[in-house]
């Protein structure tokens, strides 16, 4: 499974992290800080109002086994060449990934559980972090680093 | 449908935790507790506080690694968080699994009586007078527990009622619910 | 180098301290004898009769790496500058070390009473049997496992190092790259200096970040022992 990119967003929609894996050989191409962050305030504020516009009636009624708390907002997003994933939790951070054509939802969604335990990890159990600023530790890098690639 | 909520937190613990020695984290509490005495001239309400501001600090990012391994949704209502809370919370941290009781009739209030204490473990209040009085050793888990219900939109009045180490039969801790934050639950959940 | 303990003041006739010899008692009794508050309530201490040598309770990793990250947080609020972090780390470990050598001390005694017919730990009163105290029976009992390497300074006499590849407190933790120096198990520095100090090893330890390829979180434990005590050693010892 390869995963081109990964985003995680703050509960106000704010970027604290954005990845490219193998960007040369994916052919992704880099964009400033700046397109970053108004993307992903897009994707927020895209999820928000597709959730206003869900109607009541298609509510869903089953639990979920995954984690993932996105019942109602913006879920996925499909073009010809990637597809896009969102998943979110309970205390309103959204990890976004952009993985290739056929890879599947379930992938997709365990990757990004995956994500979710080394954040809980190697962010939450550092004392330099400060909570909703964007994500600087080493180890977590390197981790979502194998995991992309064992994957 | 009752969730073995018991199975869960023992599963968790067993299968995706790794473990240490309970002595090194009794150990370092006791060094913070200490040192904060020291701090503040054994102003035991200054103390008090500092723990649990420094729980809430603990609080708002444990509930990552919560959610994290337990993919746990939305309670219903606050019974079943008093339940996962007692089976699984204290379960999966502290491997102790403290007992719900005196649920209040409006389903807004309860306690949480915990056996055992890996915090206070070999733990004796110091002898002067305002100590047993003032003093709540275990303090931050208040502030934990206040902190991570914050970040999954309750706002809960947490408190200790009872410490063993104070002469009391039991330690007790009460948790009252006083709103949910409707305004801060994200986007996407109905 | 100092502790942060400078606000304690050592209470009068409790304990013993074999530097100073006995003390007298009458103060406390005078003391206790003055409190006249009915209500001065002692809670019943059970701590005495339980079990010290009970089956082993564990926690998990996660609540003590929590612990220790407001820990260092709070520390780093009340601290002026990288140097004083460390003091204040250290200092938080030291008084556990103190106390900790007895308790293990103890549990190896049990263990070794029970199990075969010799007479149980003796007091280590050369250095290099301390050190290996530390590096097998105090690791393993802490973090359940060895330290991967102990070995002595080829420059300077009083030096031993101490390593561990993957230590248990910064697991979790990556130091930004202003903190270039600094590494948080400072605090594991401390109790070792702790444990060091109440053994009549006096010693400064510290923590330092060496990094391999494999294990990039890959720490030594610089223990520099006092002139004093290897003097001692090599009047005793001829080492």
């Amino acid at each position: 499974m390869k995963v081109l990119s990964l985003y995680l967003l703050n509960k106000s929609g704010g970027l604290i992290y954005q990845r490219d894996f193998n960007p040369e050989s994916n052919g992704i191409n880099k964009l400033s800080s700046n397109d970053y962050l108004i993307t992903a305030g897009t994707l927020h504020s895209i999820h928000a109002i597709v959730a206003g516009l869900t109607p009541p009636v298609l509510y869903p009624i089953q639990e979920n086994q995954t984690g993932n708390q996105n019942q109602t907002g913006l879920f996925q997003v499909e073009t010809e060449k990637f597809n896009l994933f969102i998943y979110q939790t309970l205390t309103g951070l959204k990890i976004i990934s952009i993985v290739q054509k056929g890879v599947s939802q379930e992938t997709a969604t365990r990757f990004m559980a995956n994500v979710h335990s080394i954040y809980s990890d190697y962010v939450m159990k550092n004392p330099f972090y400060t909570l909703d600023m964007p994500i600087k530790c080493q180890l977590f890098s390197n981790k979502v680093l194998l995991l992309s690639e064992a994957s | 449908m009752s969730k073995p909520y018991k199975l869960i937190g023992e599963d968790v613990y067993k299968n995706r935790t790794e473990k240490i020695n309970s002595e090194l984290f009794t150990l370092t509490y006791g060094s913070v507790v200490a040192q904060l005495c020291r701090d503040y001239n054994n102003d035991y309400k200054k103390v008090n506080e500092q723990l649990e501001s420094m729980g809430y600090n603990i609080g708002i990012r444990l509930i990552e690694e919560f959610l994290a391994k337990t993919n746990f949704g939305r309670c219903i209502n606050f019974k079943e968080t008093a339940e996962i809370i007692s089976k699984v919370g204290f379960k999966m941290f502290l491997n102790t699994t403290p007992t719900v009781d005196n649920f209040s009739a409006d389903g807004k209030q309860f306690n949480l009586i915990l056996e055992d204490n890996p915090l206070a473990e070999f733990v004796e209040l110091p002898d002067d007078n305002k100590a047993v009085k003032e003093l709540w050793y275990s303090n931050v888990l208040v502030g934990v527990l206040k902190g991570a219900l914050q970040m999954v939109q309750l706002d809960v009045d947490v408190s200790f009622v009872k410490d063993i180490l104070r002469g009391d039969p039991s330690t007790e801790i009460k948790l009252r619910l006083n709103k949910i934050l409707k305004d801060e639950i994200p986007a996407g959940e109905d | 180098m100092s502790r942060i303990l400078s606000s304690a003041k050592p209470i009068q006739g409790i304990g013993y301290d074999p530097l100073i010899g006995p003390q007298r008692v009458e103060e406390v009794e005078a003391s206790a004898n003055n409190s006249t508050s009915v209500d001065h309530v002692t809670p019943p201490n059970f701590n005495y009769d339980r079990n010290l040598h009970r089956m082993k309770h564990d926690v998990s990793l996660s609540s003590f790496s929590f612990l220790f990250c407001e820990l260092v947080s709070w520390s780093r609020e009340r601290a002026n500058g990288i140097q004083e972090l460390e003091k204040r780390l250290n200092g938080l470990g030291y008084t556990i070390g103190l106390k900790y050598l007895e308790l293990l001390g103890l549990r190896e005694n049990y263990i070794t009473n029970t199990t075969t017919s010799k007479n149980g730990l003796n007091r280590d009163i050369k250095i290099i049997q301390m050190l290996e105290f530390i590096h097998t029976t105090f690791w393993k009992a802490l973090f359940g496992k060895t330290a991967d390497n102990l070995e002595r300074s080829q420059d300077n006499v009083c030096n031993y190092m101490i390593t561990d590849n993957d230590p248990l407190a910064n697991r979790y933790i990556s130091v930004p790259s202003e903190f270039q120096n600094f590494n948080c198990s400072a605090f594991v520095a401390g109790i070792i200096e702790g444990m060091l100090d109440s053994a009549y090893f006096q010693a400064d330890v510290s923590a330092h970040t060496v990094e391999t390829k494999e294990n990039p979180n890959r720490t030594v434990f610089l223990i520099q022992f006092d002139e004093a005590v290897i003097k001692r050693e090599q009047i005793r010892f001829g080492s």
